[in-house]
């Protein structure tokens, strides 16, 4: 909502301070957007009228103007507009003038001829778009009155951003209410007149929907002169509230839009009238399936059962509060009109222009809630002006109602301790009272601090005790609310102590070595389908663009953007090295439902350490194992069993790549998460410069730790036995390591795998693999024929199981 | 045998000792004089052949040199000890003005470290992490906070539907309501996590994050309310700030109102910056979740995590959160 602070002082008959209202509307919530001057800073610019024009001699552009100003003698301007003519009024920068951008007026030749100042068109004057011609001015404007004066320009504009709650701040009139009690000043509204009935042109109204319109009200107005114009005050008040003057019908009804908050919507009544020539009858209701109407921005919309509409003689006319007919709509030739003033609900309005993609300033005020009572008075006041510019002869005002389904605004019990407690203040009945007496509410005291308030008609957001307590809190200042410390009783929060920290976990990858990546939730079907997860996938109606179309079904695809943005542009030290991980939400269907699961998600490729005088390029380029590491770490809080299984996944390289299972509290092995290498088709498809090892964990595995128990420390030595063993190729570590454990017996505290080799001296088929074995009892030295004892039983368990012998 | 000889024996011992070059040829020395068959040993078994008197004279002197060539060969032995000590000190010198073996040494993404100290900051006041899923349905991110179907407060929500007509969150505020049904009062509770809207241009990203808060019991005023906000704020950004709360409205809060603190640029001029936005739950809200709106009052309040970051670390584009660029990332590590 834009408007002119000068409109604003008639209204409220005070002068008013552009800088201080600024500041008072803020801090009451009407937060101001833009102060601006009314017009530039210009001086030594005139009305004045051009007497007689004659072409230039040395320019066809050009002519030599004799230019009245209101001196004794006139003045000689050359001017280039095509519009100069004899006769015209327009403004005039005299020799000394000051221009907008500080451009003087000096005495000047033009090819020869000399002239003594400027003609100026409005965009000279910073006052309109408009720089074809120059600016006319108004048949009765004064010749020689300075022009700022004459237009009162020394005025500013303020722009409001209004919440949807404050409909009733969307005219000057609503906004004068609200400054009025701001400032603690008694106000009248300025009384509207009315206009009698000249002719008794009347139609009829019938209204099947009064739920959604319990208020139509119309007049015909006959005998416009078309050729009249707006007079210039009303041109400036538009143009300084945002909107073009047009004929002075369009810019009446704008500018009772604008002083009132009542659309008005205008029918040309010879596009209205029947083939007889009758007026039809005018109906309000719903549209049905089938139905079509073409706007006046010519937009053809197909009507649905839950547009309101007005019919003439049935037939859709006009879009109820939202934009009228192409067919009916008012033109330049327009001499008869028959103006529309009603109350639609708000709920047969709202989101219609959105969801038609039809913006009008009628349907943003309708949406929100107009005033139900002034109607009438609406188009009272139009008519006045109407006339007043365009002559014509008005008819009754013709109406329908249902005035019970008009919104009432029934009283709401106020408590003053209510107010008081929900605020933390101590107001006086008589701070209150005010308030909401200057607010134009209506009190009815129950006791000296219980009233039943009734709020003005037009504050179709107050409907409860506390709506007023905010109107209190509003007017009486945020600033003067005290600022409390929390009090009052403080409960501990349960913290289960088993659950690894998201915190913790996030330190852990920080401290391997990733960067932390935070990637959309939505993403690009085509870039899943690279991966293979297209399948199964959410996808959104209204999407924002193609590539943020459907919910991610894993973290690894976005990650592996990152990673290949960071490898075509990262040019830091560690180039060509990526090491990220995210920690985010993924987003599966389930049946007719969807599931939200918390996933750890790593991406690397590179170097396994940064590249430095150490260590070789060869030695630190990444490795599975290198990899492998860094999840086995991640994992490494885990109070589960994990294990590590070569997986099938389309994406990843077949021989580097594993499942990652957890043998869950039922005993279960669950698949939690996989690792690899990313499939070198895959790579070369993606135009990947480097391998990048990718691994993807569900979160809440990852953080399932248990409590730690303690257990009693052995306090005798143990020893470490050393096995040299031959393993068929097929055989996994993992298998042999389990076996191990699985024979060893009660003396066995940890088998770890130290060296694996295959080549000269072992059989081809088979491996070598060192094991290292800590043994110890709790209760005494183990002897060396105890410990003899359990590597026997090992090595048999081995011979048996597995085919797995001592090397020789 | 006589003095003249003893002397010898110690000048010869003397010269041989300070001659010996290693260790090897210090242990031959005193094998040469001491060892079994060693100068100084022969001496020794010759003493028997000497009378009394003048036996205990010369096995005086003889043992005297024994002494002292032992003395000899110690003292020499510890030098050339040192020597080579030395000498593998310095053969094993190095320049510590090389770097140590270095380690990848990245961080949390900048919202990730705003919310976290923005989660620790209200743990500290008793509030506790509640969550909500990010795929709603319109009654808990729209109706139950009283934004009833088609008000023109859900234009402020350009919201992202599904097929079956659910959303993505557009706020965390639904969680207020996710918590509210499932927890006992008071509630007292903070709730961090990603939303979105359907809005792209330089200060807007389809997701972003927000920080929500609410606190719900007997007896919470507005003026709380203030309190614990200028709290935040004051220890979020270490500095005693001036905030002015300007009256605004959500459906979900009344009075409604949003923050702004005053804010010092670069360039040393002060304005007022919005931060987040808050009010007092709507009795309407209560009564949708169960709660008697007459005994119970609570707070609430709003705020994005990415415009905190972005005023903490002086980032001036939203997008660069979400373009995940190293040269970017590693600036918050």
């Amino acid at each position: 909502m834009k408007f002119n602070v000068n409109w604003l002082a008639e209204i409220l008959q005070q002068p008013l301070d552009a800088e201080q209202l600024a500041e008072q509307l803020t801090a009451a919530g009407l937060e101001v957007d833009t102060v601006t001057a009314a017009a530039e800073q210009f001086s030594g610019v005139v009305v004045a009228r051009i007497v007689a024009c004659e072409q230039h001699p040395d320019a066809d552009r050009l002519q030599v103007c004799k230019v009245d100003y209101g001196q004794p003698e006139s003045v000689q301007i050359v001017c280039g507009a095509a519009n100069a003519k004899p006769g015209l009024i327009a403004p005039l920068a005299v020799v000394g003038a000051i221009l907008p951008g500080n451009f003087k007026i000096k005495p000047a030749k033009l090819r020869g001829i000399e002239s003594q100042g400027m003609l100026c068109s409005g965009k000279e004057l910073g006052l309109d778009e408009d720089g074809s011609g120059l600016m006319a001015l108004a048949e009765d404007a004064p010749i020689g009155e300075n022009l700022r004066d004459w237009l009162q320009l020394d005025d500013t504009v303020i722009e409001i951003d209004l919440t949807p709650n404050r409909a009733d701040c969307l005219s000057l009139r609503g906004l004068a209410r609200e400054v009025a009690a701001l400032n603690g000043k008694a106000f009248s509204m300025p009384e509207i007149a009315t206009v009698a009935a000249q002719t008794n042109t009347a139609f009829d109204i019938r209204i099947d929907n009064a739920d959604d319109c319990p208020r139509y009200a119309g007049r015909v107005i006959e005998g416009l002169n078309p050729a009249a114009v707006s007079p210039v005050w009303m041109q400036e008040r538009l143009r300084r509230c945002g909107l073009r003057s047009k004929t002075p019908l369009v810019d009446v009804t704008n500018y009772i839009l604008l002083e009132m908050g009542q659309p008005l919507h205008a029918f040309d009544l010879d596009r209205l009238k029947d083939n007889q020539g009758n007026i039809p009858v005018l109906g309000v209701r719903t549209a049905v399936e089938g139905e079509c109407l073409t706007l006046l921005n010519d937009q053809a919309v197909k009507l649905k059962p839950d547009h309101l509409i007005i019919t003439a003689d049935n037939r859709p006319a006009a879009m109820a509060g939202l934009m009228g007919g192409l067919s009916t709509a008012v033109n330049d030739d327009t001499t008869s009109v028959l103006l529309e003033s009603a109350w639609f609900s708000p709920h047969m309005i709202m989101g219609r222009s959105r969801n038609l993609g039809v913006s009008s300033d009628a349907a943003h005020r309708f949406e929100r809630g107009i005033d139900p009572t002034i109607q009438c008075q609406a188009l009272e006041r139009a008519t006045e002006l109407l006339v007043q510019i365009a002559g014509g002869k008005a008819g009754p005002i013709c109406m329908a109602e249902q005035a019970d389904k008009l919104p009432e605004q029934s009283p709401i019990r106020f408590r003053l301790t209510r107010c008081n407690a929900l605020l933390g203040l101590q107001l006086e009945a008589s701070k209150v009272t005010d308030i909401l007496t200057a607010l134009g509410m209506y009190l009815q005291a129950e006791s000296d601090r219980v009233w039943l308030v009734t709020p003005p008609a037009a504050r179709l957001d107050i409907a409860l005790e506390v709506d007023l307590i905010e109107e209190i809190a509003r007017i009486h200042g945020f600033e003067h609310i005290p600022d409390q410390l929390p009090a009052g009783a403080l409960a501990l929060q349960p913290k289960p102590e088993r659950l690894l920290l998201k915190r913790r976990l996030e330190t852990l990858c920080v401290d391997l070595g990733y960067q932390e990546a935070m990637t959309y939730s939505f993403l690009d079907r085509n870039w899943l389908s690279v991966f293979g997860l297209a399948d199964e996938v959410i996808e959104l109606a209204n999407p924002i663009s193609r590539e943020l179309a459907v919910m991610r079904p894993a973290l690894m695809p976005g990650l592996v953007t990152s990673v290949q943005r960071n490898l075509r542009k990262y040019t830091g030290q560690q180039r060509g090295t990526v090491r990220m991980f995210e920690l985010g939400t993924v987003f599966l269907p389930d049946g007719g439902d969807y599931r939200e699961i918390q996933r750890l998600a790593f991406a690397a490729c590179g170097r396994s350490k940064p590249e430095q005088w150490q260590f070789n390029n060869k030695e630190s380029a990444l490795n599975f194992f290198d990899f492998k590491g860094d999840i086995e770490a991640a994992l490494s809080y885990t109070s589960g069993q994990v294990s590590f299984r070569p997986t099938a996944r389309s994406f990843l390289h077949p021989g580097q790549s594993a499942d990652i299972l957890m043998v869950d509290n039922n005993q279960a092995s669950v698949c939690i998460g996989w690792l690899g290498l990313l499939h070198p088709a895959m790579r070369k498809k993606l135009d990947l410069d480097s391998d990048v090892f990718i691994a993807e964990l569900q979160l809440d595995y990852v953080t399932n730790t248990e409590l730690p128990t303690f257990s009693k420390t052995s306090k005798y030595p143990a020893i470490r036995r050393d096995l040299a063993l031959i393993v068929p190729e097929s055989t996994t570590s993992a298998e042999a390591l389990g076996c191990i454990e699985q024979h060893a017996g009660e003396h066995l505290k940890t088998a770890f795998l130290f060296d694996v080799y295959t080549g000269s001296g072992v059989e081809s088929g088979y491996k070598s693999l060192a094991i290292g074995l800590i043994l110890q009892d709790d209760y005494q030295t183990l002897t060396d024929e105890m410990a003899d004892k359990t590597e026997n039983r090992i090595l048999v368990g081995l011979e048996h199981d597995h085919n797995i012998r001592r090397r020789d | 045998m006589n003095t003249q000889t003893t002397d010898n024996i110690l000048e010869q011992a003397r010269a041989e000792i300070s001659a010996a070059a290693d260790l090897d040829a210090v242990e031959a020395c005193r094998l040469h004089w001491l060892g079994r068959k060693g100068v100084v040993t022969q001496q020794l078994k010759q003493l028997g052949q000497l009378d009394a008197e003048a036996r205990r004279s010369a096995g005086q002197q003889i043992n005297q040199t024994k002494t002292t060539i032992v003395e000899l060969l110690e003292a020499r032995k510890q030098e050339l000890q040192a020597a080579v000590l030395q000498q593998q000190l310095e053969q094993q010198r190095v320049d510590v003005s090389l770097p140590g073996t270095q380690h990848f040494r990245y961080g949390l993404h900048p919202v990730t470290r705003t919310m976290n100290r923005m989660v620790e900051i209200f743990e500290c006041l008793g509030f506790q992490v509640a969550t909500g899923p990010e795929i709603e349905d319109d009654e808990h991110n729209f109706e139950a906070l009283n934004f009833p179907a088609h008000h023109p407060a859900r234009a402020m929500h350009d919201t992202f539907y599904f097929g079956d007509g659910r959303l993505l969150r557009t706020h965390t505020s639904p969680v207020q309501i996710r918590a509210l049904r499932a927890q006992p009062l008071p509630v007292r509770v903070i709730a961090p996590g990603r939303v979105y809207r359907s809005d792209s241009d330089q200060t807007h990203t389809p997701m972003f994050n927000q920080l929500e808060g609410l606190l719900v019991a007997e007896k919470v005023t507005f003026a709380d309310l203030k309190g614990i906000l200028q709290q935040f704020v004051n220890t979020f950004f270490e500095q005693a700030l001036s905030m002015r709360l300007r009256p605004s409205y959500f459906p979900f809060t009344e009075p409604s109102a949003e923050v702004d603190i005053a804010w010092h640029k670069d360039d040393g001029s002060v304005s007022w910056l919005e931060v987040l936005g808050c009010g007092m739950v709507h009795p309407n809200v209560l009564e949708n979740c169960g709660i008697d709106s007459e005994r119970y009052t609570g707070y609430a309040f709003g705020m994005g995590i990415e415009r905190f970051a972005m005023l903490r670390y002086g980032v001036t584009d939203l997008r660069q959160f979400f373009e995940n660029e190293l040269s970017f990332l590693e600036q918050f590590a």
